[in-house]
């Protein structure tokens, strides 16, 4: 009998697994269960990751669109100021000017 | 025509040669970057090509693949050596199957106007060896982790290549699997220290990465506007 083939979402899952603190795998893992339809598991990740990796700063922004999309724009802000903060403490100057971005136009 | 014996085991055979200084071989330019190590599979039409292939295939030589950009072809390429004849066609076309061998970086352009001429391009060049074999650990244990990820990302499945591959040639499986920007992978091609590669490499999939999955959900309207 032959193996079934993993999903993409069960192949990073075991990445996460094996590491859970590589913040690829869980950044990559988050973005499969946002773009797959399952914001509460994409939840999940990109809270573990940003706890665990809070210089990661491509998550921010990701994180805080789906907020956005899921009706819930405090949490929204709250995720983009942090993500501000940490992408200018990197100097990350393109970040931090797009999370403003999208923060002003939640304001 | 001169070129360079195909061999596994290039350096050792060069050196029971005696071989001291530049070598001609007859260059390919393409909008590729082969690297070693890496499958370049090729149809053969042009007239010059076909004869240069039959060359190669007869005499158990390599050919020159150089990247050809619009302001011109650049400097440093890679050899490649024939592995197979796939199917030769009645009109004199070929389908072959070559692998990226050795870098090498070009002294001296022998026929320059060849190229827009329809003539076959020669050039002498320098082989490049590495000046130092050794990797830091920690690269390559982030390089192995990112190229996972990409992989998987890309392809939808595991990266499978990795096993048994050798350490010093990492960068060149990573560099010639994922399908990077070319002045990237000619950057990775002209760097001649393996760990200088890994290093290299790991800045570019910590930037290129976390873009992949981005698609038209992260487009989200907010009051009203839209934010790229």
């Amino acid at each position: 009998m032959s193996e079934q083939k993993k999903t993409r979402r069960q192949m990073l899952e075991e990445f996460v697994a094996r590491k859970p603190d590589d913040a690829f795998s869980r950044y990559g893992l988050a973005m499969e269960c946002m773009n797959s339809g399952d914001p509460a598991s994409a939840d999940e990740h990109f809270r573990a990751l940003l706890h665990g990796n809070a210089e990661y700063i491509p998550a921010y922004l990701m994180y805080a669109q789906m907020l956005v999309r899921e009706s819930r724009p405090a949490e929204a802000r709250t995720v983009l100021s942090s993500g501000i903060a940490a992408a200018e403490k990197k100097g990350d100057q393109h970040a931090r000017s797009e999370m403003e971005t999208l923060l002003s136009e939640l304001a | 025509m001169g070129c360079r014996q195909a061999s596994s085991e290039q350096g050792l055979v060069l050196s029971a040669m005696g071989f001291m200084g530049p070598e001609r071989i007859p260059l390919f330019p393409l909008n590729v970057v082969l690297l070693p190590g890496a499958i370049l599979p090729l149809h053969i039409f042009e007239s010059r090509y076909r004869q240069m292939v039959r060359h190669c295939v007869d005499e158990k030589c390599d050919f020159g693949v150089l990247l050809a950009l619009p302001k011109g072809i650049v400097r440093v390429g890679c050899t490649a050596q024939v592995t197979e004849v796939v199917k030769r066609y009645n009109d004199g076309r070929m389908d072959i199957i070559s692998v990226g061998r050795s870098p090498f970086r070009i002294t001296q352009l022998i026929n320059s106007d060849a190229y827009a001429n329809d003539e076959l391009l020669q050039g002498d060049v320098d082989f490049l060896d590495d000046r130092e074999h050794r990797t830091d650990a920690r690269t390559q244990d982030e390089l192995m982790r990112l190229y996972e990820v990409c992989h998987t990302l890309i392809f939808e499945d595991y990266p499978r290549n990795l096993e048994g591959e050798a350490a010093e040639n990492l960068s060149f499986l990573v560099a010639s699997t994922l399908p990077l920007d070319l002045l990237w992978k000619q950057q990775i091609l002209e760097l001649r220290s393996e760990a200088d590669r890994q290093q290299r490499l790991v800045g570019y999939l910590r930037e290129w990465a976390p873009h992949l999955q981005k698609q038209e959900k992260a487009h989200v309207r907010a009051g009203g506007s839209s934010v790229n």
